[in-house]
């Protein structure tokens, strides 16, 4: 197994309040938007615990932002479980799937709410948002998996679902390969990712049948990948995971072996429990569609991985 | 004939497995047929050509589908049927190209290895060559169809494709209004208000993309990619709860897997209907 970290930046979640700011211009004129962003902090892989809003600095635009940050106790969780049940996932690896789904549904606190999403060509909701229940052990039972893979169009469809919910949102996407029949772009997919504040955590399960193959002349370099995914997507589709979980402040875990399948469920889940929520309102920062944000440690060692920005 | 009708029959049914190995038999029958028949009636000759390459396009074996299509080309050159497939073949080969397998085959296949990084460094640039290339052949062959039939609606809506894939929504657009003008098949239509509304969407006209899309949910509403675009063109307008509201009706169909169906989903191996006629009119031939 190796993990793979995709990005630095942050998580960010848009929340719409009605203040009205007087004086400062050009941005904001009728109402603010209170930014919140998830925000995980490690230090050798391992969770970095008990940090205070003095250890952060976040910059909306390049501007120093006043940041609080929020208890995440107070905050539900809506794990939405997007899974790839396409051909290529039959046997071993759909029995080791369920049953880290169903470990990983198992570790929900009781006011957290989940779905469960699957994806072949065609895109399924068995189990809709939903504190966890029997209906939901008997969904994941009764998965099959046959069929291509709409990669882009699932995981476009399981952060749309986002709109109603309070809380936090994380996509916890499961693939073995990469998109074949989609409608939707994967930069579309990209686009409504910058639009939300929802976490993709990724699980890569790299079976002979759709590894990626090597290089003459080594791995890419992260950078050069993702210079070619945005010119030519479609051809580079393969960068379209790491890009994607880099635009939510994710991560993309990549395993050969689909036992690891239940340990890396449970651990995605604990490390998102672990991250900090911090909101702030946007001050002094321009009215662009694009604001980026950067999120550093003061005083404090350590790796920050958070969204890289949020559209409006 | 009878082993490509229980495939796609199969195919239908998402039985891959019986799809696999019925389109395996069928394609070898095929080939060897069409062999052997190379001075028989030209008819008949015609029609197994063709459906030999119309089976490997359906097994989404598109190199071989490719050599074999330009292949037979060659000794019939103005063969409609040929051509539109052949375009259809290199149009989905250059759409689906992924690069790194690409690569892979190439290593895989004893290319000589090159010095330090330069093939990773010339990957982009020639695998981009590479699309464009097959991007150009298609529309050739599917402007060579068009020339010798223009009512061929199907090579019109391929070759917008093409044209959108090259970067020229505008010949794009034109193409597709003409394809729509011409009153084509549900599922044209369906796909041809796809294409439409994507280029519209790419153009920042949201409230034409979005009525294109409608009316492909009113065509197909068991289709799934009409609902996604829908709701991506108007999450890109800034309305998250209506693009979700959409997501909600796309996943409350109370579908079965057998029941959704989508155009979209044929569209890269294409021509299910066509090789269903063409093994019909096969079939007719072979019983005289």
């Amino acid at each position: 197994m190796k993990r793979t970290t995709v990005g630095l930046c942050a998580g960010l979640t848009l929340t719409i309040l009605t203040a009205i700011v007087r004086s400062q211009q050009p941005v904001f004129t009728s109402k603010v938007e209170a930014v919140r962003v998830d925000v995980a902090v490690t230090r050798s892989g391992r969770p970095i615990a008990g940090l205070r809003p003095i250890d952060f600095e976040l910059r909306d635009s390049g501007v120093v932002q006043q940041i609080t940050l929020l208890s995440t106790e107070s905050l539900p969780l809506n794990l939405v479980l997007a899974f790839d049940v396409s051909f290529s996932v039959r046997g071993e690896p759909l029995q080791r799937l369920k049953e880290a789904a169903h470990a990983a549904v198992a570790e929900l606190a009781p006011n957290d709410s989940v779905a469960l999403v699957t994806f072949s060509q065609i895109l399924k909701r068995p189990f809709s948002f939903s504190t966890r229940s029997a209906d939901l052990d008997e969904a994941i039972d009764a998965l099959t998996a046959d069929g291509a893979t709409a990669l882009n169009d699932a995981t476009f469809a399981a952060m749309g679902l986002r709109a109603h919910l309070d809380g936090r949102m994380l996509v916890l996407l499961f693939t073995d390969g990469s998109d074949t029949v989609s409608w939707l772009s994967p930069l579309a997919v990209i686009d409504r990712a910058r639009r939300t504040d929802v976490v993709v955590e990724a699980v890569l399960l790299n079976q002979p049948a759709t590894r990626l193959p090597s290089l003459n002349g080594g791995p890419l370099v992260p950078a050069q990948g993702r210079r070619w995914f945005n010119d030519e997507p479609q051809l580079f589709r393969r960068e379209f995971i790491p890009a994607l979980v880099d635009e939510t402040g994710g991560q993309v875990i990549v395993t050969d072996r689909s036992q690891d399948l239940r340990q890396l469920f449970l651990t995605i889940l604990s490390e998102f429990r672990s991250r900090y929520v911090i909101t702030y309102t946007p001050t002094n920062v321009p009215a662009a569609a694009w604001h980026p944000i950067d999120v550093r440690l003061k005083n404090v060692q350590g790796e920050v991985r958070a969204r890289r920005g949020y559209g409006r | 004939v009878l082993h490509l009708e229980v495939a796609m029959a199969a195919e239908r049914d998402d039985r891959a497995e019986a799809f696999r190995a019925h389109t395996d038999l069928a394609s070898s029958i095929f080939l060897a047929t069409e062999r052997s028949t190379r001075h028989a009636p030209s008819a008949l000759a015609h029609r197994t050509a063709l459906a030999a390459g119309l089976v490997l396009l359906i097994q989404r074996n598109l190199i071989s589908a490719e050599q074999y299509l330009g292949e037979t080309l060659k000794r019939r050159p103005d063969d409609v049927g040929l051509l539109l497939a052949y375009g259809t073949v290199l149009e989905t080969r250059a759409a689906s190209r992924d690069a790194y397998s690409a690569q892979s085959r190439m290593t895989g296949a004893g290319l000589p290895p090159r010095a330090g990084g330069l093939v990773r460094d010339d990957l982009f640039t020639r695998e981009r060559g590479a699309r464009r290339s097959m991007l150009h052949d298609a529309a050739k062959a599917l402007e060579r169809t068009l020339a010798i039939d223009a009512s061929v609606t199907e090579a019109r809506i391929r070759l917008a494709r093409v044209r959108a894939l090259e970067g020229d929504r505008h010949q794009a657009t034109v193409l597709l209004e003409q394809a729509l003008a011409a009153q084509p098949s549900p599922s044209w239509e369906y796909v041809s208000r796809l294409m439409l509304g994507d280029i519209q969407a790419q153009e920042g006209n949201l409230d034409v993309a979005r009525q294109l899309y409608e009316r492909a949910i009113v065509l197909y509403p068991s289709g799934q990619s009409a609902y996604l675009a829908l709701s991506e063109v108007i999450a890109a307008g800034g309305d998250a709860d209506a693009a979700s509201q959409v997501l909600e009706r796309l996943f409350d169909r109370q579908l079965v897997a057998n029941d959704a169906h989508d155009p979209w989903w044929d569209y890269p191996i294409g021509q299910r209907s066509a090789a269903a006629a063409t093994l019909a009119r096969l079939r007719a031939l072979l019983s005289q």
